[in-house]
């Protein structure tokens, strides 16, 4: 999996492509870390259009990523899934923990 | 082996071995070696050097090519031979390259030419010391990463073998389920659980645990313990699944998830409640696998993701009335197979490639379908699959197998002395609105009357306090129709309006007793329940009417009568007495 990053002012734009599964813990976790110490940002955007495929520790990452941010006062979006990637946050009822665009 | 390999040497000082037949040669190489620090060993013939080196192998040999007898490539083959290995360097006239060669061919490490100088032998021997001490650094690393290997196989195989006995999947023994259970490592993440409550009810449970491996299954931990010490209490799903979210919450490392399906299979009233969060949805077919009649998607968050003021015990109901029909349940490691043509099988794909063939072997067919499309490699993902029969013979409708049993003194009245006399003991108890909206009351009424009486009553005590709390809560305090159940969508419906008036209940009561009756030949319960309803017309009831529509409308009094020594309503139907012999 790859990650871009793009700072839009008071909002993070995360864009990640490829595979995302048990092997980007650290890669991901060391992109939100810093992220999550930003005074300025008070919402990171998970661009998902470029992810293929997600699997059960992906999503794991996420609701940590959620609990995190929000123990500072941020919020996660999740935005663009193809098709394949939706089923999954379907399945997982994400949509009761994240705002999906 | 290290220690003979590399002797244990206090400082840099090492015992030399020198062999020349030449006394000045000797001396010579003495003085140097002493000016260096070491200590020497001479030897005139290589005879002598294999026995000095046999009774005592020094750190390092010097070693004169051209010897009388024995040659300095014969004695370094010799020590060669032995399991000791001290390093050789030959000290020699001869310069030409052939000699050289055949001096490192024979096991020499190194060939200096005579008249020796001091500097480049002392360079040559701290050079050698060098990468001595870093070979053995190597060597000591080496071993304490096999050492620490050996260790881990241990711990794994101790960690498999505990998490067997949690799992405790060669006890899973229900002529109704069938599964397929493929780790993707050493340990599952996926875990399937099955019991069956005091009254037969049959549960399922598949769990799928975020991530892969020892921390994946650690996870079986805190689901199995309560799915089964609760489903033997009789506990619901909704009960059942709180807990384990609580504890999956409670134990788990971040970031616990996991996601589960639990059914629990009432197949005496052809009925199925579900409760999804995060696995793909559990697929009602026809017995024949050809029709899907129903899907129970996931409609909660995994386990663990939420908190327990929160967590959202809504099931899904349905009542499969048609005729026997089979539920399908897998973790996304099976349907998300992909055989390496890069599209999933999903279910669509298992469902019609195991379309072919007779309904008893549809389980068979869709194991092979798995095998099928696994990657060469095994399985990328743990996979779970579990076909659970839901049969509608008559025979399952009887369920328990003490009903089956012929009963001597049936319907006879109480035992005189029970009658009479003292109770051994008596347990009373009166609930109100606020305890019937929060406690699960039949495991509570069950486990209370086990602590008393000492040891576990059976299921028989728990068929007549379920049946005869859930007649007196249902109908008595909540006033619900069984008519509602009637029709398609009936079931859900009635658990659905009996979900909503308890939690708005305000007012009603229901007072229980149960009494141990002091006749030891026939160890009589006398339990009584008396509830705040408007009673109902029980002399209609114990006619045919009820006994027809039982499957439709719960195993109700008919059932009660036929495992009570006595049973007797009384006032206006509000009031119920049952005697039931608790001693076989």
């Amino acid at each position: 999996m790859e990650i871009r990053i793009a700072n839009q002012g008071d909002s993070v734009l995360l864009t990640m492509s490829g595979r995302f599964d048990f092997n980007d813990h650290r890669v991901l976790k060391s992109t939100y870390d810093p992220i999550l110490l930003m005074d300025g940002v008070q919402r990171i955007e998970i661009d998902m259009a470029e992810i293929e495929y997600l699997d059960s520790s992906a999503l794991g990452m996420l609701m940590l990523l959620r609990e995190r941010a929000m123990a500072v006062g941020k919020t996660v979006v999740l935005s663009r899934p193809n098709p394949v990637v939706a089923q999954i946050l379907d399945i997982a009822n994400f949509k009761k923990l994240f705002t999906i665009l | 082996m290290i220690a003979t390999l590399f002797p244990k040497r206090a400082s840099n000082k090492l015992h030399v071995l020198v062999v020349d037949d030449t006394e000045l040669n000797r001396r010579l190489l003495e003085t140097m070696l002493n000016k260096m620090g070491h200590a020497v060993i001479l030897s005139g013939s290589g005879m002598q050097a294999l026995e000095i080196f046999a009774a005592d192998p020094p750190d390092l040999v010097l070693l004169d090519v051209a010897m009388p007898v024995m040659d300095g490539f014969e004695v370094a083959r010799q020590i060669r031979l032995k399991n000791v290995w001290v390093p050789i360097f030959f000290i020699s006239a001869n310069t030409r390259n052939e000699d050289v060669v055949q001096g490192l061919h024979c096991g020499g490490d190194d060939y200096l030419f005579k008249p020796v100088n001091y500097e480049i032998l002392q360079s040559k021997i701290r050079t050698f010391q060098e990468r001595l001490a870093m070979s053995e650094r190597l060597l000591r690393k080496n071993h304490s990463l096999l050492d620490y290997r050996a260790r881990i196989e241990d711990e794994t195989d101790t960690a498999r073998e505990f998490i067997k006995q949690f799992t405790a999947l060669d006890k899973i023994d229900d002529s109704l389920v069938r599964f397929l259970l493929k780790p993707a490592e050493n340990f599952s993440g996926d875990l399937i659980a099955v019991a069956r409550t005091p009254d037969q009810r049959l549960h399922v449970l598949l769990a799928d645990s975020a991530g892969h491996g020892l921390t994946a299954a650690l996870a079986v931990i805190p689901i199995t313990q309560p799915f089964y010490q609760m489903t033997a209490k009789g506990f619901d799903i909704p009960a059942i699944m709180r807990e384990i979210n609580r504890r999956v919450r409670d134990y788990l490392p971040l970031p616990r998830f996991v996601a589960a399906v639990m059914v629990s299979l009432d197949s005496a009233e052809q009925n199925l409640q579900v409760w999804n969060g995060g696995c793909p949805a559990a697929l009602l077919l026809s017995d024949d696998g050809n029709e899907v009649l129903h899907r129970f998607v996931s409609n909660h968050l995994p386990l663990g993701v939420v908190a327990p003021d929160q967590f959202d015990t809504t099931l899904e109901y349905y009542s499969y009335t048609s005729g026997p029909a089979r539920l399908l349940l897998c973790s996304d490691g099976a349907t998300e197979m992909s055989s390496g043509t890069g599209k999933n099988l999903g279910h669509a794909g298992l469902l019609a490639e195991s379309k072919q063939g007779s309904a008893p072997q549809l389980f068979e067919r869709m194991a092979a379908v798995i095998e099928a499309h696994l990657p060469e490699t095994g399985p990328d993902d743990d996979i779970a699959l579990i076909l659970l029969e839901c049969p509608i013979d008559q025979q399952s409708l009887a369920a328990p197998e003490f009903i089956q049993q012929p009963r001597s003194g049936n319907n006879s009245t109480l035992c005189e002395y029970g009658k009479n006399g003292e109770p051994i003991w008596e347990l009373a108890v009166t609930l109100t609105a606020a305890q019937l909206r929060r406690m699960d009351v039949v495991p509570f009424l069950i486990n209370i009357t086990g602590q008393i009486n000492g040891g576990n009553t059976g299921g028989k005590v728990f068929l007549v306090l379920s049946e005869l709390f859930n007649n007196a809560l249902d109908h008595g305090v909540l006033k619900l129709d069984s008519k509602l159940k009637n029709g398609g969508e009936g079931m859900e419906r009635y658990f659905e309006e009996r979900k909503h008036r308890l939690a708005e209940l305000q007012n009603g009561q229901i007072s229980i007793v149960v009494q141990r009756q002091g006749c030891q030949a026939c160890s009589c319960l006398k339990i009584t329940f008396k509830d705040s309803g408007p009673g109902f017309d029980y002399h209609a009831s114990r006619g045919e009417g009820l006994v027809r529509n039982r499957q439709r409308h719960g195993r109700g009094i008919s059932l009660l009568a036929s495992i009570c020594n006595e049973l007797r309503y009384s006032g206006n139907g509000s009031e119920v007495m049952a005697c039931l012999s608790i001693s076989d």
